[in-house]
């Protein structure tokens, strides 16, 4: 009988650390997907300084996606697209329109079980479209790769 | 839940035989009957029917000898084909597994009777490809809606190696025939670095967790005893 005892309590305890495994989510990203690529904006006549934007919109192109809508706002993150080597979107500030053609190289990289892979980019360029009234005046590429969530690029107004 | 009543079938069975145990006090026979060795036979109904539910197929035998008192040498087989679809990695684990070990049998039977309550230590081995049909990038936050990326790539001759500390009820429910229930606490202590990719799922050790070595089982069996 003391050995049976002793046998329903190891089933017990192994019944405990079964429950204890089985409910341990890992299934929940945790580590972080695809980075943003990170954008802050600066005055154009004293470069060091931080410039705010106002009444600012973001929008992707083609399909008009609205990233920003009409914020004030220090720095900015732009999403990517991960389906092509380059993409275009539209910065306003104060219902003036200058179109920006990100271009870059691509490389998956596999971060864990439950985030899966990311990308991170290689290369990036920037082309500023040109128009007759331009409010951004320079933009100046930090970190051509983007491999993590920071201020890589600055925009200068 | 048929999980659940099988297993609480199981439990009823081995309280009603203890029961049994108690009430009646057996004088044991001065001659000893020739004891035959005893070799088991089985197979995961478990493993096999979950499989079936998803996509998968998995086949797992084993074989167990009463080689010495109450001591069981285990031997087990298992090759599995396991498809797994989520909204990020679409892919299927293939491959092998063996496991070898020792389970010591801490119940007494009343008479005749032939049922086991085990605990045993064993090794398993495993032997097992990925192929990643595709991925979906992670991208919190897109606008551009990441789409399916088919590669087809093959990550090859992974391996790893586990310990388990195993529970086991067997109880022989016709002659020759006993239906068993196990569980098993993992821990993992090998495994390959797979580039670019990662060890997630492994043929005989299941779900292998981010965080942590430790994994579980389950086992749901069938199997037939000769005796030599």
């Amino acid at each position: 009988m003391n050995k049976i005892i002793k046998s329903v309590i190891i089933f017990f305890l192994l019944s405990t650390i079964t429950l204890q495994t089985a409910c341990r989510k890992d299934d929940i990203c945790t580590l972080g997907g695809t980075p943003n690529l990170g954008i802050g904006f600066f005055d154009s006549t004293a470069p060091d300084d931080i410039k705010t934007v106002t009444d600012f919109y973001l929008i992707a192109l083609p399909d008009n996606d609205t990233v920003y809508k009409a914020v004030s706002a220090d720095s900015i993150k732009v999403p990517l697209n991960v389906n092509d080597n380059q993409c275009r979107f539209i910065f306003t500030k104060d219902t003036n329109n200058d179109t920006l053609l990100f271009s870059y190289g691509r490389e998956p990289v596999f971060v864990s079980k439950a985030c899966g892979y990311k990308t991170v980019f290689h290369q990036l360029q920037i082309d500023l479209i040109q128009d007759n009234n331009l409010w951004i005046k320079q933009i100046e590429i930090l970190q051509t790769d983007i491999t993590i969530d920071t201020i890589n690029v600055k925009i200068y107004h | 839940m048929l999980r659940f009543i099988i297993s609480f079938i199981l439990f009823i069975n081995f309280w009603t035989l203890s029961a049994q145990n108690d009430s009646l006090s057996v004088k044991t026979d001065t001659i000893l009957p020739h004891k035959p060795v005893k070799i088991r036979f089985g197979f995961d109904i478990g493993k096999f029917v979950w499989a079936q539910l998803q996509d998968s197929k998995a086949y797992d035998f084993y074989v167990d000898a009463n080689f010495y008192k109450d001591y069981y040498l285990i031997l087990s087989y298992g090759t599995e084909n396991h498809y797994d679809n989520n909204n990020l990695l679409n892919y299927n684990t293939t491959g092998h597994y063996y496991k070898l070990g020792v389970s010591y049998n801490l119940y007494r039977n009343w008479l005749d009777m032939n049922n086991d309550i085990t605990i045993g230590l064993h090794y398993g081995y495993a032997s097992y490809d990925y192929l990643l049909h595709s991925y979906r990038i992670n991208q919190p936050g897109a606008v551009y809606t990441p789409e399916p990326v088919q590669i087809n790539k093959k990550f090859t001759d992974n391996t790893s190696q586990w310990v388990e500390l195993v529970a086991q009820i067997q109880v022989e429910t016709f002659k020759h025939v006993f239906l068993g229930y196990a569980i098993q606490a993992k821990y993992l202590l090998h495994s390959s670095e797979i580039q670019n990719f990662t060890t997630i799922y492994i043929p005989g050790f299941f779900n292998k967790n981010t965080y942590s070595n430790f994994g579980f089982g389950m086992q749901y069996f069938i199997s037939y005893q000769f005796k030599f």
